[in-house]
């Protein structure tokens, strides 16, 4: 469970990795 | 800035250490270690320095954090990635990662749609760290391409190669180009697999794919580097005259103090005081970037890293050739990946050559995932030894990429 939950803030992590410019509040405003 | 990425890397930490203290793990060998301690002692020694004599930035700090990230990263990393579909699940996560920062640029409110001819790299950090960023990633999918059966998800891996590509266009960076080449001619040296004409028209598409998208000016940008070369003036005369002003400067205060340069994050007040004229503001390289500001102290443990990042990624597949069951796939899928890292490692370091990445997270990536390759290739090795003293190079048809020299 606890190595899932890793692997899965692991892909998270990744998949955001390269989004540099990326703040929360630019999220909202593409919404 | 609070980024998602941030918040998100908060949680792993505290998830990692979490595992750490609860199962504990024997530290698994990695060479860079000591030089990552002693680059990392330069930066206090150069933070010690600067602020004794009361020359500190007032990025200082900031730069700390950007420090501190990339370390712990590099940690989490190496904690983390134990089997070969780890090191996939984030090199997928991070494809992922490349494609969203692509769609950004043509997508998001401003960025002037396919056609603009900005230069961009939408959410996906600055133009050249992007396309730096997308090479590193690109060679992988090929190892992605390979791994699934389903038709379904191979188109869907080689969609995301072509977004990769597209994405390195719209950033129009000279750099990048220069790295793609260095990484197409390593690949024809040392992959002769890749000769297949299946691939080499997959790659004449992917080049053609990338002109017809190619911005307006992208020709006459890029045109630059043939000016370059032949010497011509006008160019010259441009950004990258800028560029050779700032080595200069930089050389100059690396020898102003050998042993610890100008001091942690220094350069900048120093230029302007010395060098008022420059107009580039950070050595666009990352061995003087370090050599500037940290001296000899940051600079020799920095380029040991560099080096044995190359080597491990070298020495893991030189493991898996002459000592892995040739004929076991778990070895030749662990062969190919590390051939393609090393690739990508070998974009992001050309690229590094014309920009300051000493501290990108694309590059602190490479040297946590270099050390997980040995350790990944010497546990294959273990469980999946070769039967006889006969290996890829005794004559079997290799297909998982040929040995390197």
């Amino acid at each position: 469970m606890f190595s899932l939950l890793i692997r899965l803030a692991l892909f998270l992590a990744g998949s955001t990795m390269l989004l540099d410019q990326l703040a929360p509040m630019q999220l909202v405003g593409a919404m | 800035m609070i980024t998602p990425n941030k918040i998100i890397s908060f949680v792993l930490l505290v998830l990692v250490a979490g595992d750490w203290l609860l199962r504990g793990s024997r530290p698994r060998p990695d060479r860079k270690l000591p030089w990552i301690a002693g680059f990392y002692v330069s930066l206090v020694v150069g933070t010690v320095y600067v602020s004794a004599l009361g020359l500190a930035s007032e990025h200082l700090l900031f730069r700390w954090t950007t420090y501190a990230a990339v370390l712990i990263f590099y940690f989490i990393l190496r904690h983390t990635i134990r089997t070969v579909r780890d090191l996939d699940l984030f090199m997928i996560a991070l494809i992922v990662s490349g494609v969203i920062a692509t769609a950004s640029a043509v997508l998001l409110p401003g960025s002037g749609g396919i056609w603009s001819p900005e230069r961009r790299s939408g959410v996906g950090a600055g133009e050249n760290q992007a396309a730096a960023n997308l090479l590193m990633i690109l060679p992988f999918t090929y190892a992605l391409y390979l791994r699934y059966r389903s038709q379904v998800a191979k188109a869907l891996v080689a969609g995301a190669a072509v977004m990769l590509v597209f994405g390195m266009v719209l950033t129009v960076s000279r750099s990048a180009l220069l790295a793609a080449v260095a990484m197409g001619t390593l690949a024809l040296i040392r992959m002769p697999r890749i000769r297949d004409p299946r691939a080499i028209l997959a790659t004449a598409l992917l080049i053609a794919f990338g002109v017809w998208i190619a911005p307006a000016g992208y020709a006459a940008r890029l045109g630059q580097l043939f000016g370059f070369l032949e010497g011509s003036p006008v160019v010259y005369g441009g950004d990258l005259g800028a560029r050779a002003a700032v080595y200069k400067a930089a050389v100059e205060a690396f020898l102003s103090n050998p042993l610890l340069g100008v001091g942690t994050e220094r350069f900048v007040s120093w230029l302007h005081a010395t060098h008022p004229e420059v107009t580039l503001f950070v050595p666009h390289n990352v061995i003087l970037e370090v050599a500037s500001q940290e001296g000899l102290l940051g600079l020799v443990p920095f380029v040991a890293i560099l080096v044995l990042t190359f080597t491990d990624l070298d020495r893991a597949q030189k493991m898996l050739r002459l000592r892995g069951d040739p004929t076991d796939p778990l070895i030749r899928g662990l062969f190919l990946r590390c051939a393609l890292l090393q690739l990508g490692y070998v974009g992001i370091l050309v690229v590094g050559q014309f920009q300051p990445l000493a501290f990108s997270r694309g590059l602190w990536v490479m040297f946590a995932l270099s050390t997980v390759a040995v350790n990944l290739a010497r546990e294959a090795v273990r469980a999946s030894p070769a039967r006889e003293a006969r290996s890829f190079a005794g004559g079997h048809g290799a297909t998982g990429g040929e040995p390197s020299g």
